[in-house]
């Protein structure tokens, strides 16, 4: 079983290729190795055909290098068609699925930021929670804990002020 | 965002003889060509041959010079799909990350809030002061919600 391989073409170039083959008479199963090879052979002739101009002047080599000049033009599109328009394809794709991934990535974010700020308030709370069970002071600063010695110093007067 | 619609590809399957494969090896080691480039061009090539389309001295010119146009145009477009490429691969490797972050860092997050909740449920004594579990996130909580 010969080896066989697969390329992408633009609709057009292979309406093309078809029209070849129907009017070689050969159906493309065994009609596209056929003119691989026909292509082949008209690339390796019109190579030498190039050579064979090189350093001739005038009008008629003019006119000859022209045709050669089309027809590998012509071949090199129909290749860089098909290949443009795949990658373009995939910059399209690739496109959505950025896109499709930066939504999803806002979308993360928000719920990440929700959930730390729910956390950050249910642990004030928590916090609030814990300090009213054990009928703690409120948070005790410098002044409170002047207020506290004071209290202790009048006490061990005998619950007289420094006035009486 | 419109609908793109894309000139549609032909995905031909071509048959390669042992000895037409190794003519094309050969062929396209010299040219540096991929094989899928080849017999692309070669099969433009041999349909060129097949046809044969009898032009005059004007028309091989004029089609020659559309042709490298043509060609001028698709290289340019094919160097800038290329640099997109690559440019969107690299944001897709960034974002897919950033993302399988998030899918390990939120449930973390939440299984923490959850915790939280079920700690203020149970300092405040089954008072129903502490809001039942949900994973709305805290902006869509009503506001009588949280005592």
């Amino acid at each position: 079983m010969p080896e066989g391989i697969e390329v992408e073409l633009l609709a057009e170039d292979w309406a093309m290729i078809r029209r070849a083959l129907d009017a070689a008479g050969r159906e493309p199963e065994d009609g596209l190795p056929w003119l691989v090879e026909q292509g082949l052979d008209r690339f390796l002739r019109d190579e030498a055909a190039w050579k064979a101009l090189e350093g001739r002047p005038g009008p008629e080599a003019e006119v000859e290098r022209q045709e050669l000049k089309r027809r590998e033009t012509q071949a090199l599109l129909v290749s860089m068609r098909a290949r443009t328009i795949a990658a373009e394809k995939v910059v399209h794709e690739l496109g959505e699925t950025v896109r499709a991934l930066g939504v999803a990535l806002q979308q993360n974010r928000r719920a990440m930021r929700a959930l730390r700020d729910e956390s950050a308030s249910l642990m004030a709370r928590l916090q609030g929670a814990d300090g009213r069970a054990a009928g703690a002071d409120p948070p005790r600063g410098r002044s409170a804990a002047f207020r506290d010695w004071l209290r202790h110093l009048v006490l061990a007067r005998g619950g007289k002020g420094f006035h009486g | 965002m419109g609908e793109v619609i894309f000139p549609s590809l032909e995905r031909i399957a071509v048959r390669l003889p042992d000895r037409l494969r190794a003519r094309l090896d050969a062929f396209i080691a010299e040219k540096g060509w991929t094989l899928q480039e080849a017999v692309k061009i070669l099969l433009a090539y041999g349909a060129d041959a097949v046809l044969a389309p009898s032009l005059t001295i004007e028309q091989t010119r004029n089609e020659w010079m559309a042709a490298r146009a043509e060609m001028a145009v698709l290289r340019q477009r094919a160097y800038i799909a290329d640099e997109a490429i690559r440019s969107l691969r690299l944001n897709l490797t960034g974002l897919e990350r950033s993302n399988r972050q998030f899918e390990v860092s939120i449930p973390q997050q939440r299984a923490r809030r959850d915790r939280l909740r079920q700690a203020l449920t149970d300092r405040e004594g089954g008072t129903g002061s502490a809001d039942a579990p949900s994973d709305r996130p805290a902006g869509e909580r009503s506001p009588g919600g949280a005592t």
